[in-house]
């Protein structure tokens, strides 16, 4: 008892000794209390019947009736099965995709034929996928596409990439980890840079390789990062990527393709239902929530780089 | 001695603003707090504009109208506007991407516009947010809209009136949408396959497929030809008496929905085999545009298939620089120009179905533009007033119209023939300009003024957009056919069921006609539209009839 309050008083000390510090911290605080904590309050019309002449707190109480609606809409566990599904995939794919591409760059030696393949590879990712879906449907077109005119001369015959339910989703992953393989290098190369290289001389002098120093020097000390990326991803676990599906998918891959935000977004289109998609964006968050708590702890368990 | 003069001048100005303030504030303390406004007061206001002997009262509007963008600091048009009709019109930009976002929002802060375009109107009526007024009311303030109204198409008045009593928007019509989408042939190619005389019935309409399918009509040697693609499909069901997307009338004269009529399943029957044999482009699913402009089909123009019913007729407009005076090209016909394609093709007709059916997508050219708030239409004199200014600006005559739309006449813009119509033409800063409807927005024209649909009457917008009409009424004199929903309001449980209903239907006739379901399926998915709420709406639907029709 008498120790804590010691220790208490020690921290408490530290504090003050480095007050400039917090106040460089109030105007970020200050930041997020406005802009995000009291518009927060604004998740209650979930709950309600929201009226724009009656405001937030002015509109009807209506309980959990706009979350019965989602969960009783006939396409329900269509939809919810296709977003974890698909995000899953990109999990398992699109996730270690960015690392095998930082780890291959860097061991490029070349730094500028290095700079060059970096800079190409993130340049997708600046492109919308408004433009990008234009350039697939065209790239991937069963009678006009380059990519089939390919496919037929080897005689595996056309593919409708896009039209196709048993193609759709790995076109998706697919065309997803091509446009943001190259970005997600970066916090990787950045984490590679930041290792110690007496490490690397350490392990040269062992007789290690350059397979061997990737496999027992670089990729150890990427495993926080790794960690705290994958904590972090898993919460978008019901976020499967709408600006990309709205704009490839199309009616006849509805069965495979169709994610709980298109279905929403189209839902929205009509009648200013504010009250239903603050339900389901709530529903998609402690979703997402439960599972950063949960790879948390597990990342905890076993290791020692974890979120909190 | 300077700063005598300006002090002064303070003074005035302070004089001034407070005196319209009191005027202002006197009249609305005079509304009787009704929300109904009944037509008998504002004897004094009547008249208009020009009459000398009893100035007009001094209002202010603030008004959150669609534009093409923003308007520059005093905008030229609004502040001759301002002292023609002795008002002050507080314009309120919203961005056209976001625009009913942003009143919304604007509406939940308590800070509603007086006049509001973009919103959700039938939302907006629900919620007590915008007013209405009496048919009686309207007609006299509104004398000219009356008369414009009463000659086009009386039911309009019954589609403004929310309640079926009161009037909470102005009816109006658009021009464009009295000529159905066109559907366009490849006349090079019919000539190849040795069809001599555009296709008029299904069964000529088929042998047309088959044969651009088969017979190679671009004779590259190679087997890479469609009969159509996804805007062509969509035309053959108008040939059987129902068409996708619209509700409209069965024989026992109940409402129905277009997807679900029974007529249907043998259109379904033909699409089917014609995909089985090749005939549909088996990318129909994808559609015909390839990114760019929407009513571009890169399909028709990259010799992919021979026929289409993308855009709308306009997109279609012939170069009419062939004519004196003529500047106007249609975004299909200039794209065709610039691709180079040597072929031919020609506007047709909507295929005639075994019982005499046919037609293609058609919008209902009544429309409803601008709502009003609770609060001015409850203030009878004010929007009293309004009502005679809206009347005057958009429909006194074309002249005023083609000046609200389109600047001062003599300065930007004038009325010249065209192949003996009157026609607007752009002259001055308005004819250099990129884009003149971004160069009348900043000025406060364009659409700033525009409170009916295109801010004027019909005979306006056939001077507005002469070129295109000057080649349309000749050319789709006996090929406008379409399909028009019989109700205006979309059923209000469309919100809570339209995405489920229309994702039923549209995997539904997919898997039909790809092959993926057989025929039969189709009672199945009528049933299941039905059952997930296609019941309650087609129930809202024919309510919506029975009081549009009242």
């Amino acid at each position: 008892m008498k120790g804590k309050r010691f220790k208490t008083g020690a921290l408490l000390n530290q504090y003050w000794k480095h007050k400039e510090l917090f106040i460089l911290l109030v105007p970020a605080l200050v930041f997020y209390i406005i802009f995000c904590y009291i518009p927060m309050q604004g998740i209650v019309i979930a709950f309600k019947d929201y009226k724009l002449m009656q405001g937030i707190w002015g509109s009807k109480w209506v309980g959990l009736a706009n979350f019965k609606e989602l969960f009783s809409t006939p396409s329900f566990f269509e939809i919810l099965k296709n977003t974890v599904w698909i995000s899953f995939l990109r999990l398992v794919f699109g996730f270690p995709a960015p690392i095998i591409l930082a780890l291959i760059l860097n061991e490029v030696k070349h730094a500028r034929y290095k700079k060059v393949v970096q800079t190409i590879s993130y340049l997708p990712h600046f492109l919308s996928w408004v433009i990008l879906a234009g350039v697939f449907q065209q790239l991937l077109s069963p009678s006009s596409g380059p990519v089939n005119a390919i496919l037929t001369k080897f005689g595996i015959g056309q593919i409708y990439f896009l039209g196709d339910p048993r193609w759709f989703v790995f076109t998706i992953i697919t065309t997803g980890i091509w446009q943001g393989v190259g970005w997600g290098t970066v916090i990787y190369l950045a984490a590679i840079a930041g290792i110690d290289p007496q490490m690397y001389e350490a392990v040269m002098l062992d007789g290690a390789g350059r397979w061997k120093q990737m496999r027992y020097i670089t990729l150890p000390c990427l495993v926080p990062t790794i960690t705290i990326i994958l904590i972090l991803n898993t919460g978008g676990i019901l976020n499967a990527g709408f600006d990309q599906i709205m704009n490839m998918y199309n009616e006849g891959v509805y069965k495979v393709g169709d994610i709980i935000d298109t279905y929403v977004y189209r839902r929205g289109l009509e009648g200013m239902q504010y009250s239903f998609s603050t339900a389901v964006n709530l529903f998609k968050n402690v979703i997402g929530l439960g599972f950063v708590i949960l790879t948390n702890s597990i990342a905890k368990k076993m290791g020692d780089s974890s979120l909190w | 001695m300077r700063k005598k003069v300006v002090s002064i001048l303070m003074i005035a100005v302070l004089c001034t603003m407070l005196f319209s303030a009191c005027s202002s504030k006197g009249t609305s303390n005079e509304s009787n707090g009704e929300s109904v406004v009944s037509g008998n007061v504002t004897n004094e206001t009547k008249g208009g504009v020009t009459s000398e002997t009893e100035a007009p009262k001094h209002y202010e509007y603030s008004m959150a109208m669609r534009n093409f963008g923003p308007w520059d600091e005093n905008p030229e048009m609004l502040v001759r506007w301002e002292e023609e009709y002795n008002a002050d019109f507080n314009l309120v930009y919203v961005e056209d991407a976001q625009g009913a976002d942003q009143i919304n929002l604007m509406v939940a802060s308590g800070e509603i516009p007086d006049v509001m375009q973009y919103v959700d109107m039938n939302k907006y009526y629900q919620d007590g947010i915008i007013g209405g007024w009496t048919e009686e009311f309207f007609r006299e303030h509104a004398p000219n809209l009356s008369k414009y109204i009463d000659e086009t198409d009386p039911s309009a008045w019954q589609i403004a009136k929310f309640d079926g009593e009161l009037m909470y928007s102005i009816p109006c019509f658009r021009l464009y949408d009295t000529i159905a989408t066109p559907v366009v042939w490849r006349t090079d190619w019919l000539k190849n396959v040795g069809i001599e005389n555009i296709p008029r019935t299904l069964d000529e309409f088929e042998d047309a497929f088959y044969k651009f399918a088969k017979n190679d009509p671009d004779g590259n040697g190679k087997n890479d030809t469609y009969g159509l693609s996804q805007t062509g499909v969509r035309t053959i069901y108008g040939a059987f008496g129902s068409y996708r997307g619209k509700w409209l009338l069965d024989e026992n004269g109940q409402v129905v929905y277009g997807d679900v009529k029974p007529e249907m399943k043998q259109a379904l029957e033909y699409l089917s085999k014609w995909y089985a044999d090749g005939v549909i482009d088996p990318e129909f699913i994808t559609g015909e545009n390839e990114g760019g402009y929407w009513a571009i089909t890169h399909k028709f123009l990259n010799n992919k298939i021979g026929y289409t019913n993308m855009g709308s007729f306009y997109h279609w407009l012939p170069d009419m620089s062939q004519y004196k005076n003529g500047t106007a090209i249609g975004e299909m016909t200039a794209q065709w120009k610039n691709s180079g394609n040597t072929g031919t093709y020609a506007m047709g007709y909507a295929p005639e179905g075994p019982n005499g059916h046919k037609g293609t997508d058609q919008a209902d050219f009544r429309k409803l533009r601008t709502v009003f708030s609770a609060d001015l239409v409850k203030d009878q004199e004010r929007f009293g007033r309004l009502l005679e200014i809206i009347d005057d600006m958009n429909c006194s005559s074309v002249e005023r119209s083609v000046e609200v739309n389109r600047g001062t006449i003599g300065v930007y813009s004038d009325i010249i023939d065209f192949e003996g119509k009157k026609a607007f033409v752009a002259i001055g800063d308005a004819k250099e300009a990129t884009s003149l409807n971004a160069f009348c927005s900043t000025m406060g024209a364009a659409n700033t003024f525009a409170f009916i649909e295109e801010g004027g009457n019909l005979e306006y917008q056939k001077v507005a957009y002469a070129q295109q009409f000057v080649w349309a009424d000749e050319e789709f004199k006996d090929k406008n056919n379409g399909y028009v929903s019989v109700i205006f309001k979309t059923p209000e449980s469309r919100a809570k069921y339209g995405a489920e209903l229309d994702k039923i239907l549209n995997e539904g006739y997919i898997s039909i006609i790809t092959g993926d379901k057989p025929l039969s399926y189709f009672d199945e998915m009528v049933a299941n539209w039905y059952a997930n709420g296609g019941e309650q709406i087609t129930k809202e639907a024919n309510e919506i009839y029975a009081n549009e029709h009242k």
